[in-house]
């Protein structure tokens, strides 16, 4: 079976951790990570890139462990339940508002899990998404006149790990010299290596996209190439202007819906003629099938009924934490989230 | 950042008002306590004044005696009850149960045109915008805290002086403190846990609250070394206990139905990225 | 096909190319030769235009390729006519697997969809990667990734092929598949071929024509293979044992060698081959049960070793086969999941790093990362404090190897020769009983590589074992007293360098191959017996 589209896997993501961003619902979450994860497994290919969900699920878990530690330290929110009460660090009158040590409390703990929960779900979201499908094949599913910088993402993509193999091999080279730099020189005997090496691949790889035709123009006229830029950049402002005029209620009404429409327009209209000015084909591309479609439908259910839900007050949302309370479980968007996972029935295991 | 529509004038200014006392405030919790009255405090008590503004009801005034810890006990000691939001305890978004559900839903962050802005003053001085949260500013003894519901506006009423022998009700408006909270339209799901026990150091007496007193006539209690002045209205103070203990019962079943259905799902997914990674190798 | 006319390439003051004068005829197989530094890279590059578009520098002269000028071309717009392969195949790759790097070229000339898969299958048939087709790139071997990387330039048909050390980092095997590959596209598709090479034991006999560039700045030579190559000191040793013969035309290939030695063979029947030296050190390195694991696969497995005092140990084998592992297992700041290793009585990873390079001394692949300092006397000085050597123990041991390194140079401005003795100098500061090279003759010329094994014999005679890794036959024909193969972490033979040697013959030197079944390996045993007789 030809894999499903690339965006559809994002779409899906994305529609989860709009639920996940919705909600502080320890049971929803639960369930939203469950569902990420376990499609995540059961559909991920076999390429290297896929087995970095678990990586993401660990971050996940630190980002927990950091939200509770910070919470016991600089406190925010208290609930009348003392658990300990930690020394208490006097500050100066400008840190007023910042309170480092005094009472923890079961409130303000459970409201710090609550929080850190949500981070993880949404982090576990991106992770299956990653592990679900390449963000380079994404990327060139992008239109023709956005081709350059999908190109430099690519390329950053590509070089990151580099560099990450490169600092090893150095660090591990720097015992070999008896390491016996300290502090800064320790870091600068590890950098300087690692940068040139980084500037030397970079340049290798941009000598070698020019060799093979990246970028060509293939006699394109001028006036077309600065028109593109013209109606791109003018459409970015205006997509930049009209944002600000909606989401800002005192500025004049003429800035919101109508700017942004321009902007919108203008946009388009530079990507339409940017895709004329570069000509490329595409090797294999992804298709909108009818499982990819499906795929991305059932992320997205999950993340507008949970929206649908909150509109409609749903309290259980966000169950409260002072006073505390055990959480109730909003049924519709847990039913939505169920939904997605519609994957494992469409995609075999392990495809591609 | 949370983008509210409508700004008044002022736009800016009680945006910064209201982030701060978003973000700075702390430290509290949601009390259902009897609504005072009329009170000013002698000695070193902390006076509150809670101005209801659109709200109806006028400017009540409490005494928390002693050295309260912060703006929100001190709220509390003068019989206040208040309640967090649920997506940012801390900030204050109820005072006394008002506004009722349906103006402002208490899940976010209220609207920078109505919530609860919080002033300090001292006592025959004049208000002054607090640039830290309730939770996290300690009164100093002797002074007055203010409260005032809108876009941001000081309370209407000043901050009191030092009161004369018999501390006398400054009387707002409205006298019976109140009277439409007591319709059946305040349902608390987010409320209201009793202050009793977890205040150590009030003095304010929980007795009060649970007095089925329907009076609305100021009660006024002069201790000893103190005075405490405090009005007692709990006829419409919901009992919370049952209120939460009955979103318990209901809810536990689903609770343990979602529960059940996450772990399976887990063990699930634990079980089929084992069996491929055995495959992989 | 390729003309440059009056081409000289400079840099600043520097004068890199000058007077070429050159055509390729459509369908020759032309190797670049000459000595580090001589200009091979940018004769090459000059042939896409990135010389000077993307390098920089000024090209005076015209260089037109199928027609176009380079200098109205940019690399890009003759994608379609020249596809280059740069040293580092992984360097050049734009994606992160194989059938998308096939494709990327095609993409960016615009080749319609249905056109593009016929010709990436055309392409995976042609050198054999269709096993590859949807592996990710970084985990296939030096071998497999050149032949993706040539692959995925023919996929945009190209009319010339430009390759800039094609087989440097391969094992003989692996180096023998790509040049396989590159003679049948010479010959199939008739496609014009440029290559720099070293090793030229390996190419020489593919190709139609030889470029030698002096270096200097001096105009190059072209001509037929054996007489230019005999002319050069880069020459490989067939071609130096025909010169030393008078054999004429100095053969290129062994098949041609082989016909001429016959009265050679006749009169070194009498001689006794010279004796390997003996070697009565005492046991240094000891090592047992050696195995090392990245995750689940193993890359040594169970090995055992011992190297004695003056002994010159060559590890060989192919891509991925231990042998780097091995060397930072026994150095000790390698990983090691059992086993024992000794040297001089002590487990040198028990040690601190310091004391540890007292012992057993490491040169890495990549010299470049041992060096961090902005120059050579820096370096030198830093080496001198690490080892708690007198100031100048570093510079004199650097002198030794190299004299007339300039002290305030950049160690990356260093030729590779330079910037390995650098390393190498580094490393004997401390004076370590045992010393590790791993792959040391990377990118480096014939007189090179000989200074290199000079050295090593030196320092083997003061007392010091050395042990190093490397694809290079003719080396350890040149250097080795004794060679251990390794295959998927294992020791599959281990001996004195003649048994070794001539029992596959993968490993055999030029020399041997010619002179088989007689046990000679260099030109120059054979040179000293001549003169004896």
């Amino acid at each position: 079976m030809r894999s499903p589209h690339s965006g559809a896997w994002w779409l899906w993501a994305l529609g989860l951790a709009v639920a996940a961003s919705r909600t502080t619902n320890p049971a929803l979450l639960a369930m939203i990570a469950v569902v990420a994860g376990f499609v995540a497994v059961h559909c991920r290919s076999s390429a290297p890139w896929s087995s970095a969900y678990g990586m993401f699920l660990k971050f996940g878990l630190v980002v927990i462990g950091i939200r509770l530690v910070f919470s016991v330290l600089v406190g925010g929110i208290n609930g009348p339940t003392v658990l300990f009460t930690l020394p208490e660090i006097p500050l100066p009158d400008w840190a007023q508002g910042i309170r480092l040590g005094g009472a923890v409390t079961t409130e303000g703990l459970v409201y710090a899990l609550y929080q850190g929960l949500q981070l993880a779900t949404l982090l576990g979201c991106v992770g299956a998404a990653n592990a679900l499908a390449d963000p380079r094949r994404l990327l060139k599913s992008v239109p023709t006149a956005l081709y350059e910088v999908s190109a430099a993402v690519v390329v950053a993509l590509t070089v990151a790990p580099q560099l990450a193999v490169s600092a090893k091999a150095v660090r591990r080279a720097r015992v070999l010299r008896g390491d016996t730099a300290h502090g800064w020189r320790a870091i600068r005997t590890l950098l300087v290596p690692v940068l040139e090496d980084a500037l030397d691949r970079s340049l290798h790889l941009a000598a070698a996209m020019d060799s093979r035709g990246y970028g060509r123009t293939a006699g394109i006229p001028r006036q077309t190439r600065l028109l593109t830029a013209a109606l791109v950049m003018g459409g970015l402002v205006g997509l930049c202007i009209g944002a600000y005029g909606l989401l800002d209620a005192e500025a004049p009404v003429f800035i919101g819906g109508p700017v942004l429409a321009i902007g919108v327009v203008l946009a388009v209209a530079g990507l339409l003629v940017g895709s004329r000015r570069l000509r490329r084909t595409r090797y294999r591309p992804d298709r909108w099938t009818v499982p990819s479609v499906l795929i991305a439908s059932s992320g997205a259910l999950a993340g507008a009924v949970t929206v649908l839900a909150e509109s409609f007050g749903d309290a259980s949302l966000v169950p409260s934490t002072v006073p505390l309370e055990l959480p109730d479980v909003p049924l519709l968007p847990t039913i939505g989230v169920l939904v997605a996972l519609l994957p494992v029935f469409l995609v075999g295991e392990g495809r591609s | 950042m949370v983008v509210r529509r409508g700004y008044g004038t002022h736009a800016g200014t009680v945006t910064v008002r209201l982030l701060v006392t978003v973000l700075l405030a702390a430290a509290g919790i949601v009390v259902g306590a009897p609504t005072s009255s009329a009170a000013v405090c002698g000695g070193n008590g902390v006076t509150v004044v809670v101005d209801f503004g659109s709200l109806g009801g006028g400017v009540q005034t409490g005494c928390a005696s002693g050295d309260p810890a912060s703006g929100l006990t001190a709220l509390a000691d003068a019989g206040f009850g208040y309640t967090f939001p649920t997506r940012q305890p801390g900030f204050v978004c109820r005072i006394n149960n008002r506004p009722g559900p349906d103006a402002d839903p208490c899940v976010n962050a209220s609207p920078a045109t109505a919530y609860w802005s919080y002033w300090y003053a001292d006592r025959g001085g004049s208000w002054t915008y607090s640039s830290l949260g309730a939770g996290n500013r300690d009164p100093r003894a002797g002074t007055v805290e203010g409260w005032s519901y809108g876009s941001g506006k000081a309370p209407t009423m000043a901050p009191p002086a030092k009161p004369a022998a018999p501390p006398a009700p400054t009387t707002p408006p409205a006298p019976p403190p109140l009277p439409p909270r007591a319709e059946p339209t305040i349902v608390p799901p987010l409320t209201l846990t009793p202050i009793a026990g977890s205040e150590p150091t009030s003095s304010t007496p929980p007795t009060t609250t649970t007095a089925p007193s329907s009076s609305s006539e100021p009660i006024t209690t002069t201790g000893s070394s103190m005075s405490v002045t405090s009005a007692s209205v709990a006829s419409e103070v919901p009992q919370p206990q049952p209120v939460a203990s009955e979103q318990k019962s209901g809810g536990s079943t689903t609770v343990i139905v979602a529960g059940v259905v996450v772990v399976a799902l887990a063990v699930l997914a634990f079980i089929t990225a084992r069996r491929r990674r055995a495959r992989d190798d | 096909m390729i003309r440059f006319e009056h081409v000289s390439v400079s840099y600043g003051d520097n004068l890199v190319l000058s007077g070429v004068d050159l055509t390729v005829p459509e369908g020759e197989l032309c190797l670049v030769v000459g000595n580090t530094g001589a200009g091979k890279s940018t004769l090459l590059r000059a042939v896409n235009g990135l010389v000077p578009h993307f390098t920089g520098g000024t090209l005076a002269g015209r260089v037109v390729v199928d027609g176009r000028d380079t200098a109205t071309h940019p690399p890009r717009e003759l994608a379609d006519v020249v596809g280059l392969v740069g040293q580092d195949p992984v360097a050049g790759f734009v994606t992160d697997t194989v059938e998308e790097e096939l494709a990327y070229s095609m993409e960016s000339l615009a080749v319609p969809e249905a056109v593009m898969r016929k010709r990436v299958e055309e392409t995976i048939d042609l050198l054999g990667l269709a096993d590859l087709r949807g592996r990710p790139l970084a985990t296939l071997s030096g071998g497999q990734q050149q032949r993706v990387a040539i692959g995925a330039t023919l996929t945009a048909h190209p009319r010339v092929l430009v390759l800039d050390e094609p087989t440097s980092a391969l094992d003989p095997g692996a180096a023998e598949d790509v040049l396989a590959a590159i003679h049948r596209l010479v010959h199939d598709l008739g496609m014009t071929v440029l290559i720099a090479e070293h090793r030229l034991e390996r190419v020489a006999q593919y190709a139609d024509r030889v470029v030698w560039l002096p270096g200097g700045g001096a105009a190059p030579i072209a001509g037929d293979p054996g007489p230019v190559l005999a002319e050069t000191p880069v020459a490989p040793p067939v071609v130096r044992l025909g010169r030393r013969m008078g054999w004429t035309p100095p053969p290129v290939s062994i098949r041609d060698a082989r016909r001429l030695a016959e009265p050679l063979r006749e009169r070194l029947r009498t001689v006794a081959p010279p004796a390997t030296e003996t070697l009565a050190g005492k046991e240094i390195l000891v090592a047992h049960g050696v195995t090392v694991r990245y995750g689940k696969t193993t890359a040594v497995q169970e090995l055992a070793l011992t190297v004695a005092v003056g002994e010159r140990v060559a590890v060989m084998g192919r891509n991925g086969s231990g042998k780097s592992s091995l060397l930072w297992a026994l150095q000790g700041s390698g990983k090691r999941a059992s086993g024992t290793v000794t040297v001089n009585g002590s487990d040198p990873a028990a040690l601190k790093p310091a004391a540890r390079r007292a012992r057993i001394g490491l040169v890495p692949q990549q010299p470049n990362e041992l060096l961090y300092l902005h120059t050579v006397a820096a370096e030198c000085a830093q080496a001198d404090t690490e080892s708690g050597r007198p100031t100048g123990t570093c510079r004199t041991i650097l002198d030794s190897l190299t004299p007339g390194i300039p002290t305030d140079i950049h160690p990356r401005d260093l030729s590779e020769g330079q910037r390995l003795a650098l390393v190498l100098a580094i490393a004997l500061t401390p004076r370590p009983d045992v010393l590790l090279l791993d792959e040391p003759t990377r990118g480096l010329d014939y007189p090179a590589k000989t200074r290199l094994a000079d050295t090593l014999r030196a320092l083997a005679r003061t007392g010091h074992a050395i042990v190093l890794a490397t694809h290079d036959v003719e080396f350890v024909a040149e250097y080795a007293t004794r060679v251990v193969v390794m295959a998927d972490g294992e020791v599959v033979a281990d001996g004195p360098v003649g048994d070794v040697v001539t029992a596959s013959p993968v490993f055999a030197p030029q020399v041997a191959k010619v002179l088989a079944p007689q046990p000679w390996f260099t030109v120059a045993a054979v040179e000293t017996a001549l003169d004896v007789l």
